[in-house]
């Protein structure tokens, strides 16, 4: 009986010094990082999309170095499953060095674009282009469908999409594609320490959200506040899925620079498999909107697609071309930005934060909690 | 659902044979027609739509919608999509505000060959 009591108030006290930091308008703004994980309608552009037998066939595709044309690597050699689907290299190898980080695939269903550049509206699409990227796995539409025929894999294939000896060998490479986007989708990180913390906030558990370490809490103070990061990083996966110009330096050597959403636009508006076109599984063509409207401007030279910071503290390194070896390393640059060298011009949002050691070591202990691994 | 707060600054002055809703948009052009601006909660960085109604006796059958950031100086990413309904009443889609901050919503009006052109803020957090 004693025992308990005395259990109770030291719960009662740690409790008492722990408290919530943020105003109301931080708090309103912290909801809208949530609810996670969202709730996510099937992908319409894909029929096979949430069928438990084309998951499956895409979970065995992805780790299956059948998909390069001399078996040289799997997806999962550069979104290795063990490593958060990325690996730790700042530059993807591939059958030479790539110009570009491999990005974690978790989160992906139901984004705007994809790639750093955003070269694709939909995650089939772009599931699809690593299978025939000379520089990855290097297949032809004819060596792949070879290679699915004469594959252990065939009966589960002819399944879920019909005879393949029935199919062109471009709707081959699409139905893959699009069995490796049912699996993609359905990788989703848990709920993370942050949103025990911003769910307490919204049932009002004041008690409960004082758990959140205050670091932390200060950490996301900046991060609404003073940082300016809320201007990209927002909603459930702290991205606007838009494309910015953060100030990495993208020059790829002396005379060349990663063009960026310049180049994704230019991908994108030739490519025939976005959801506009005819390979989209949707009559209504919902979302083919983006595609149609899209703006091209001179400011897309350089910039890059805001991502996800969800699961952030397990992928380093960090930006499109690897950068930054560590948090620390991205916040000091944050930190340290030079605005005279932003490459896009005007957007009037980064400027220098001059974050002291606290501050920095604040951002980081936020950011940290975004990861359910602590 | 969404929680981004938003509303719009609107010049002053009586509403006249016209029942639009929403909030009237201004306009440096002195007796310029009402125009009227009206939409749900504008979500961030999510597609959405908004009605403009132009109050003028000939009903106009075209108009341009615009916004910017004037603290950032950027546009839109997006072209909106203008449909004329009937009346004088349009809907515009595909509206997308990809950051929290200041909008300003532009919309021209062809009067007959004469342009006048309204605006309407909309802050967005
Ligand atoms: C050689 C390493 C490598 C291999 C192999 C590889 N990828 Fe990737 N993946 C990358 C890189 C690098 C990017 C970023 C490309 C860009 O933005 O231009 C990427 C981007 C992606 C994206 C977009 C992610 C996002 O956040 O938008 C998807 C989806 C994807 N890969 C799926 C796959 C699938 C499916 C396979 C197998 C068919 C595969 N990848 C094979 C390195 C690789
Ligand atoms: C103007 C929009 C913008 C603002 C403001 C912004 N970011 Fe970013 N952030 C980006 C973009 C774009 C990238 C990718 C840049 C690249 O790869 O070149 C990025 C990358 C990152 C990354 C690396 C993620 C990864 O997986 O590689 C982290 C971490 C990050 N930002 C945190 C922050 C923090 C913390 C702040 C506030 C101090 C902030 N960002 C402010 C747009 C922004």
């Amino acid at each position: 009986m004693r025992l308990w009591v005395s259990v109770a108030l030291v719960v009662l006290a740690s409790a008492a010094n722990a408290e919530v930091l943020l105003s109301e308008d931080e708090i309103e703004q912290t909801l809208s990082f949530g609810p996670w994980p969202p709730s996510l309608q099937p992908d319409p552009s894909n029929r096979v999309s949430n069928d438990a037998s084309a998951i499956a066939l895409g979970a065995a595709l992805f780790n299956d170095p059948l998909l390069s044309v001399d078996g040289a690597f799997a997806c999962a050699s550069c979104h290795d499953p063990e490593q958060a689907f990325t690996t730790t290299e700042a530059r993807a190898l591939g059958r030479v060095l790539l110009d570009r980080n491999t990005p974690s695939l978790r989160n992906l269903a139901g984004l705007r674009w994809y790639g750093w550049g955003g070269k694709s509206d939909n995650l089939w699409a772009a599931s699809l282009h690593p299978i025939i990227a000379d520089e990855e796995m290097a297949h032809s539409k004819e060596s792949l469908k070879a290679a699915i025929s004469d594959s252990p894999y065939i009966n589960d294939f002819e399944k879920t999409f019909g005879e393949i000896q029935k199919q062109d060998p471009e709707l081959v490479l699409v139905n893959t594609a699009k069995a490796l986007s049912a699996f993609l989708e359905t990788i989703i990180t848990e709920a993370t320490q942050f949103d025990g913390f911003r769910d307490a906030l919204e049932r009002g558990d004041f008690v409960e959200a004082a758990n959140y370490p205050e670091a932390a809490q200060r950490g996301l103070q900046l991060f609404l506040g003073r940082g300016n990061c809320v201007f990209c990083h927002n909603g459930p996966r702290f991205s606007n899925n838009e494309f910015h110009d953060a100030g990495v330096p993208y020059f790829l050597n002396e005379a060349e620079v990663d063009e960026g959403r310049f180049g994704g636009l230019n991908i994108l508006l030739s490519s025939e498999f976005t959801l506009d076109g005819d390979w989209s599984d949707d009559p209504d063509k919902q979302g083919a909107w983006a595609v149609r409207g899209v703006r091209r401007s001179h400011s897309d030279f350089g910039m890059f697609r805001t991502p996800s910071l969800r699961g952030v503290a397990e992928t380093a390194p960090y930006m499109h071309n690897g950068n930054f070896i560590d948090l620390e390393a991205v916040i000091r640059h944050y930190s340290e930005i030079d605005i005279e060298r932003l490459h896009a011009d005007g957007e009037d949002i980064l400027a220098k934060l001059s974050l002291s050691e606290q501050e920095i070591a604040d951002l980081i202990s936020f950011l940290v909690t975004l990861s359910s691994k602590p | 659902m969404t929680r981004w707060a938003f509303w719009f600054l609107i010049s002053s002055g009586p509403v006249v044979a016209c029942e639009a809703v929403g909030q009237r948009a201004a306009s440096d052009v002195e007796d310029a027609p009402e125009v009227y601006v009206s939409s749900e909660v504008v979500p961030l960085a999510q597609p959405f739509s908004i009605l403009i109604e132009v109050c003028n006796e000939t009903p106009v059958s075209e108009i341009l919608v615009d916004a910017i950031m004037p603290a950032h100086q950027h546009g839109l990413n997006y072209t909106p999509k203008v449909t004329a309904l009937d009346e004088g009443k349009f809907r515009i889609d595909d509206l997308l505000f990809h950051m929290p901050g200041l909008w300003e919503l532009q919309v021209d009006v062809d009067f007959n060959g004469k342009l006048v052109s309204y605006t309407s803020e909309i802050a967005l957090r």
